[in-house]
């Protein structure tokens, strides 16, 4: 167990380093991101100086629920950015460098490679939390525990839908759409959503385990709503080492070939 | 914007005429281009579709909510089909300041300008066939899903059509600004951050997800003030009215920022040619 | 010969083999029917069965053209692919059900990939493999530095990957496959684009390896100076297949067609040029000749008789010709498929 904690701490350090040799466009990433997100929290304060409430639900609720999400992606492709580029990677065959090392091939592959930009997003969440939301010490640490289980949510889905590359070469593309559509129904209010739609939020899109549950939580603390999400976090785990593990074994049968050709 | 010896003396028109078959050609080329790859258009609307459903969850449950039928003089189904139109013209956007920012960068710029063809000329063909072939596109998606979610509304053809000149317009607006901010390379060091800055103040400031009659009273006397508001909540607030009132203030806008960013970008584009051949590439 | 060492088996294929399914792209698949068309697959044989043995401390050369199969086989030895059909062991392992336990025994290095993290300090890199391969820290180090000072690599260590030469470069990305002391050692076409010095550097470390501390050396090149000077035993691949498997002398004599006779004369000979069937002779300076001797025409040892008697010989050399042509020789030879072993 140490062993892997000290194994990822030494790519996550060695990525930082990489990412620091190359300061202005690191700085510029992060910048980037801040001022995308920000211009997502002005529309919403648009839309809510003119609604000041729908159904109840105001301004500070949708802060909150961008605050979790903005941390949780931004965690999620700063610390494990190579679960969001395992498709290309497995259509160019870079996999064959971790099969002959020792670590698990997974994890191996998801902490090599970290996106920038991500803090820009850790960065704009936790401030967003910090300041809009006016939380309370107890607050503050539902919500480090809470993004913390959303980014592993964010990494086993992205894990998931990137493996698709094990059986079609339009995996690439298929797990950008896949992962935008996550971001997005994870970032809108829970109610708009009833029916079929919610049901495919709580189980082939987790938007529902990403967000809503976290957000809830944060509102009202439930001890029946926590197993829930914890056990939605197994789940989600579960599919996404399965899900490669099944694609691995594919490629190293060779049945790959008609993309790597 | 090329030389212009060497070519018989065939004066202004001659050299427009001559840049006209120069962007057709370019623009022939990569619409042959854009369709080998459908496929990976097609998987493009499905984050149209996306963003159009949940758009109109949170737009139905407001107009509920409000219990009006109209906010801001719009129904709920105008809404709806202004938001079509609106990400039609913006998920159609063509990201090729970076191509321009990596040609200043390597120099390669240098070649490109002594190929017979005028570098603008050739990147406006291909702008264009991109531009139209996604726009075309994410109409038909967000057509479809509006047919089906508010169903038809009336619209007019006279302001149909003068909506979709606009646009046009608008998409060449779009490419000066772009052009601009790509050839921003030789001054600044970065110029991804501005590009997005360009991408993201456009969206909110031209009305893309809220039309600028519904923003507040004094973000929105800003947002008119800008060209932004003229490209995309413009031409698609007049497809949806019933008259032309608007249309004169729309083009006057328009076409004063396309004159305005047209020229500060022909300017600019003169001071990059000149410190490009200066220096040799 | 490593001292000490047991005719141990590093490497063991028994009936090895690998197919693959490629999409036929003999008939084309017009327009909208590409979307839900499926290809019809064609069987291709990446790999026949093969059977060979490669004991420790060997310094084995994996020789083919491309597409024969070299990449196939290596990929299979080191646990990435699954074979069709057939066993193969490595150190004792089955690379593709125990790619774990096999990892802490291979290393690979490839020419043409770098495996070292290009923006950090070659150290860093190190480090990375220290924790990657769960190495003591304080051995690894003083491993680290050991290698160091073998290779040559003092002040390389803390300079960017990047700003390395690629001789330099490689040098490092040995040393940090050695880091974890693995047993056996893949090359593939590791004196790719290095010159003549690197080269010549680059292969005495290899060389090296295999001779002081016994390990196991498996090298895919192209070139015949890597051949001739690290490796003791050739197996050459040609179409899925094995078409030689011996030692590198063998390799030469049974392929080589042609000897150069190189004289140098003690007096100048100004006579005719001596004219046998099956000799090319060739006058450089009055003092120094060449012959090409076609050996399947007239042995050499008959024409090196004749030349005693007429010239006066101060000096000879009899070269055979270069590992280039003695290959080129085998692929021409296995296309008439027949194979030497």
């Amino acid at each position: 167990m140490m062993n892997v904690v000290r194994f990822t701490g030494a790519y996550v350090w060695a990525n930082l380093r990489i990412a620091l040799a190359y300061r202005a466009a690191f700085f510029s990433a992060v910048l980037g991101m801040v001022i995308n997100d920000a211009i997502w929290v002005v529309f919403w304060w648009l839309f809510f100086t003119r609604f000041p409430s729908v159904d109840g639900y105001g301004f500070r609720d949708i802060v909150i629920v961008w605050s979790i999400c903005a941390t949780a992606f931004g965690l999620a492709v700063g610390l494990a950015g190579g679960a969001f580029t395992l498709a290309s990677r497995i259509a160019r065959g870079e996999l064959d460098f971790y099969l002959v090392l020792p670590k698990p091939v997974i994890l191996h592959l998801v902490v090599s490679r970290m996106d920038t930009s991500g803090w820009g997003d850790a960065l704009f969440g936790v401030a967003v939390f910090a300041f809009l939301a006016s939380p309370t010490p107890m607050d503050a640490v539902a919500f480090v525990g809470l993004s913390l289980i959303a980014t592993t949510i964010v990494v086993s889905y992205a894990i998931a839908v990137n493996s698709l590359a094990f059986w079609t070469g339009r995996a690439e593309t298929l797990s950008d759409q896949l992962i935008f559509g996550l971001i997005t129904f994870a970032t809108y209010p829970e109610k708009l959503f009833t029916g079929a739609v919610k049901v495919v939020l709580y189980t082939v899109v987790p938007a529902g385990f990403v967000a809503y549950i976290p957000v809830s939580l944060l509102h009202e603390w439930d001890w029946g709503w926590a197993l829930v999400l914890l056990a939605g976090t197994i789940g989600s785990i579960s599919v996404a080492v399965t899900t490669f593990t099944v694609g691995l074994r594919r490629y190293q049968s060779g049945n790959l070939t008609a993309m790597r050709a | 914007m090329t030389s212009v010896r060497g070519r018989g003396g065939r004066g202004v028109v001659g050299i427009a005429a001559y840049r006209m078959r120069v962007i057709q050609a370019y623009f022939v080329v990569h619409l042959r281009d854009q369709m080998a790859y459908l496929g990976e258009v097609a998987l493009g609307g499905i984050i149209l579709a996306v963003l159009l459903f949940v758009l109109t969850q949170l737009w139905q449950a407001t107009f509920r909510f409000q219990g009006a039928d109209t906010l801001g003089g719009y129904t709920l189904a105008q809404v709806i089909w202004y938001l079509v139109l609106t990400e039609a013209f913006i998920t159609s956007r063509v990201a090729f300041a970076r191509k321009i920012d990596t040609d200043v960068r390597t120099g390669d710029l240098a070649y490109a300008l002594v190929r017979p063809g005028g570098y603008v000329s050739a990147h406006f063909g291909a702008y264009l066939a991109e531009r139209l072939v996604r726009f075309a596109f994410a109409l038909l998606v967000g057509g479809v899903f509006a047919l089906l979610s508010v169903g038809p509304i009336p619209v007019g053809p006279v302001p149909l059509l003068v909506g979709l000149a606009a646009s046009l317009v608008a998409m060449l607006l779009d490419f000066v600004m772009v052009l601009g901010i790509g050839l921003g390379a030789f001054w600044i060091e970065d110029t991804s951050s501005i590009y997005l800055i360009y991408t993201r103040v456009s969206m909110i400031l031209g009305g893309l997800l809220i039309p600028i009659d519904l923003f507040p009273d004094t973000v929105g006397a800003i947002a008119r003030a800008l060209p932004f508001a003229a490209m995309i909540h413009g031409p698609a607030r007049l497809v949806l009215s019933s008259g032309l009132a608007d249309v004169s203030g729309l083009f006057t806008m328009l076409g004063g920022s396309l004159a305005l960013a047209g020229g500060l970008v022909w300017w600019e584009y003169g001071v990059a040619r000149r410190r490009v051949t200066a220096q040799g590439g | 010969m490593a001292t000490g060492m047991r005719s141990e088996i590093a490497v063991s294929l028994q009936g090895l083999s690998r197919t693959f399914e490629r999409p036929d792209l003999g008939v084309p698949i017009r327009g909208l029917r590409r979307l839900w068309t499926r290809r019809p697959t064609v069987e291709a044989v990446a790999l026949h069965p093969t059977t060979f043995h490669v004991n420790a401390g060997e310094s084995v050369a994996f020789i083919g053209p491309n597409g024969a199969g070299k990449s196939t086989t290596i990929k299979i030895l080191t646990g990435i692919l699954h074979p069709t059909a057939g066993m193969a062991t490595v150190r004792g392992h089955v690379p593709w059900l125990d790619r774990d336990a096999l990892s802490r025994e291979i290393a690979t290095v490839f020419g043409q990939k770098s495996q070292l993290w290009y923006h950090l300090p070659a150290r860093d890199s190190f480090t990375l493999l220290t924790r990657i391969h769960d190495l003591d820290a304080d051995l690894a180090r003083r491993r680290a530095a050991a290698l160091c000072e073998r290779f040559g690599l003092d002040g390389l260590l803390d300079r960017p990957v990047r700003t390395l030469s690629l001789g330099e470069r490689m040098r490092c990305e040995v040393a940090a496959a050695l880091l974890h002391s693995p047993r056996i050692l893949f090359l593939d076409e590791p004196t790719i684009g290095l010159d003549v010095i690197a080269r010549q550097e680059l292969r005495s470390i290899i060389r090296e390896l295999n001779q002081r501390d016994g390990v196991t050396v498996f090298l895919t090149s192209h070139d015949a100076g890597d051949v001739e000077r690290v490796c003791d035993r050739a197996i050459v691949i040609h179409t899925g297949r094995v078409v030689f498997d011996g030692s590198i002398e063998t390799l030469r004599r049974d392929f080589v067609r042609r000897k150069t006779i190189s004289l140098e004369l003690s007096s100048p000979f100004t006579g005719e040029s001596p004219i046998m069937s099956g000799v090319v002779s060739t006058q450089l300076t009055p003092m120094r000749w060449q012959f090409q001797v076609d050996t399947t025409v007239v042995p050499a040892e008959t024409v090196l008789a004749g030349l005693i008697g007429r010239m006066q010989i101060a000096d000879l050399t009899i070269t055979d010709p270069p590992m280039e042509d003695v290959i080129a020789a085998i692929y021409g030879q296995a296309s008439s498929s027949e194979v030497v072993s």
